[in-house]
């Protein structure tokens, strides 16, 4: 695990308003190592998204901020980044098997290498003999992972999980959260994963990086030294405990202050 | 009544009765496909669908029928439908050259429409400020009164197809295109996003997200568009042709034949229905996935 494959050099970011600038980033600072997880949370509304977009190259960071992997600039350029959405934007009129290789579609990659690259993964994401049916067919948690078979069968250096699950019933919730740190700890994918849920956070996550209100700053980059795999079990350990109260502290004081 | 009660066969080959799929979460099992023909259901499935029209338009044609016999109605005046029947029987030959020769204007005229609207709601999809500049124009074509201007494009363009051509693109070249434009402008704006991100450039967000996804919408306009094409063919050719069911019901109006006017209304309505059912043919050809998510119950279809 080399310790700065992810950088990300002050990035700052300002939209303009009909009411004047609005500033929702402001000089985020942080390295991340190749194949770590790390969660993001913060309050509502605190830019999360918005860094996203950045680290995504959807939107540049204003001023002289910077995102670098393996020290070269990749700053407003898209590809190394794949990202899934909260919502699974699963097309309807692609079958699963189609939907998962749409970003193989759109690199060019032809139809045939594509679904045997897909092909692979489908067992793993539970999602074997689903290949041919239409995303309407399928349960909320099967769509999440196909979104996610989808995001991870790109092959991109970094993984951005913006709430991948805030949408799904809690038991659903748990059964994919347990079954993400499975896959995960599998294959060397370096994840980045935006979330409400301190649980979550720190269940699944190496480090958990917590933003402040907007305009969002780091305000403190924990790490989680919880061993692995993590049983559900472990919601309810001392440990475990402890870290959930210092985070709810963090997220909760800095509003008051 | 579910499809998966049926007897069915996935494509794989495996037998798939009404026993989730095993290990499947339960509601996420694929429904099979509907057997190749289920003979007793569907033919129940369409009387349901066709069968309160038919018993309403009977009910209609007895009342006519009385009506006319009680009151004695002179046929000039108001012919029975019985009559009309009979005497369109016995001009069938007539009433199938003229017909073929509307269906025939219908859809070539139908069929540039189609092209120019697909040309132009494609071109203000990639140029958007052609779409503040040509919307308003489209708009205006819709306003255009059809029965001052088809005897002017008569006169323009004599009795030959172009005219006719002129009067279906004019009526449905505005529906259509509308159609199309909303229904590529209405795609997810987050998928695009999602697309964005994978490094699609602008050709493909449109080729695997705004066209898809404008296909319900264009499916309705098609449904809207090809009803107003063969009224505009027969309006058209009302005000002159050399032959079509509008000129065939001109002339017989004339010589005060209303059974063989209203015997050519009634193959003007088949026609009209036919074209209409067409279009769900097609749809269901190319757009499968509505058909299967409605099999699954998956909520109301988006159209």
């Amino acid at each position: 695990m080399s310790d700065d494959y992810l950088r990300l050099r002050g990035v700052s970011k300002t939209f303009g308003t009909p009411n004047g600038p609005l500033p929702v980033l402001d000089g985020i600072d942080t390295t991340i190592g190749r194949g770590e997880f790390i969660a993001v949370i913060g309050p509502s509304g605190c830019g999360k998204s918005t860094l996203f977009n950045v680290l995504s190259g959807l939107e540049s960071p204003s001023g002289a901020g910077r995102v670098e992997l393996t020290g070269a600039d990749i700053t407003g350029t898209v590809g190394h980044c794949a990202y899934m959405p909260q919502r699974d934007l699963l097309m309807p009129w692609r079958t699963i098997g189609d939907n998962t290789v749409l970003g193989l579609d759109v690199q060019g990659v032809p139809r045939a290498e594509g679904r045997r690259r897909a092909a692979g993964l489908f067992d793993q994401f539970g999602l074997s003999g689903f290949e041919n049916a239409y995303p309407a067919e399928l349960s909320g948690g099967m769509r999440q992972r196909a979104a996610l078979l989808r995001t991870v069968v790109q092959d991109r250096e970094i993984v951005a999980l913006d709430e991948p699950f805030g949408a799904l019933d809690s038991l659903t919730r748990t059964d994919l959260q347990a079954w993400l740190q499975g896959v995960w700890q599998r294959h060397d994918w370096t994840v980045l994963m935006i979330t409400h849920d301190i649980r979550e956070a720190i269940y699944l996550a190496d480090r958990v990086l917590v933003l402040s209100p907007r305009p969002a700053r780091i305000v403190r980059e924990l790490a989680v030294p919880l061993p692995r795999p993590r049983d559900v079990r472990l919601l309810t350990a001392p440990e475990f405990v402890a870290l959930e109260a210092q985070l709810l502290d963090l997220l909760h004081s800095p509003a008051r202050s | 009544m579910t499809i998966r009660s049926e007897p069915a066969t996935r494509a794989g080959g495996a037998p798939v009765g009404g026993a989730p799929v095993g290990g499947a979460p339960v509601g996420g099992a694929p429904a099979p496909r509907p057997g190749p023909v289920a003979g007793p259901s569907r033919s129940r499935r369409l009387l349901r669908t066709v069968g309160p029209a038919l018993l309403v338009v009977l009910v209609l044609l007895v009342a006519w029928q009385v009506t006319v016999q009680l009151t004695g109605v002179r046929p000039q005046i108001l012919p029975s439908p019985l009559r009309v029947a009979q005497q369109g029987w016995l001009n069938r030959d007539d009433l199938a050259r003229h017909g073929l020769s509307t269906l025939a204007v219908t859809l070539i005229g139908f069929a540039i429409s189609l092209v120019v609207s697909w040309a132009v709601a494609m071109t203000v999809d990639f140029v958007p400020w052609l779409r503040r500049a040509l919307v308003p124009l489209l708009v205006g074509s819709q306003t255009l009164p059809i029965i001052a201007i088809a005897p002017l494009m008569i006169i323009w363009f004599g009795f030959g197809l172009l005219p006719k051509v002129l009067v279906i693109i004019l009526t449905t070249f505005f529906p259509v295109a509308i159609g199309l434009i909303e229904g590529f402008a209405g795609a997810d704006r987050e998928t695009g996003r999602l697309l964005a991100s994978m490094g699609a450039s602008r050709w493909q967000q449109f080729r695997f997200l705004r066209l898809p996804g404008a296909m319900p919408r264009f499916f309705t306009a098609l449904r809207i568009g090809i009803t107003y094409a063969v009224v505009a063919a027969i309006f058209a050719e009302y005000v002159g042709a050399t032959s079509g069911l509008g000129i065939y019901m001109s002339m017989q109006k004339n010589s005060f034949r209303t059974d063989l006017v209203l015997a050519a209304v009634f193959v003007t309505a088949v026609l009209s229905i036919t074209l209409f059912a067409l279009t769900y043919v097609v749809e269901r050809f190319v757009c499968p996935w509505n058909k299967r998510s409605i099999d699954a119950g998956a909520g109301p279809r988006d159209v």
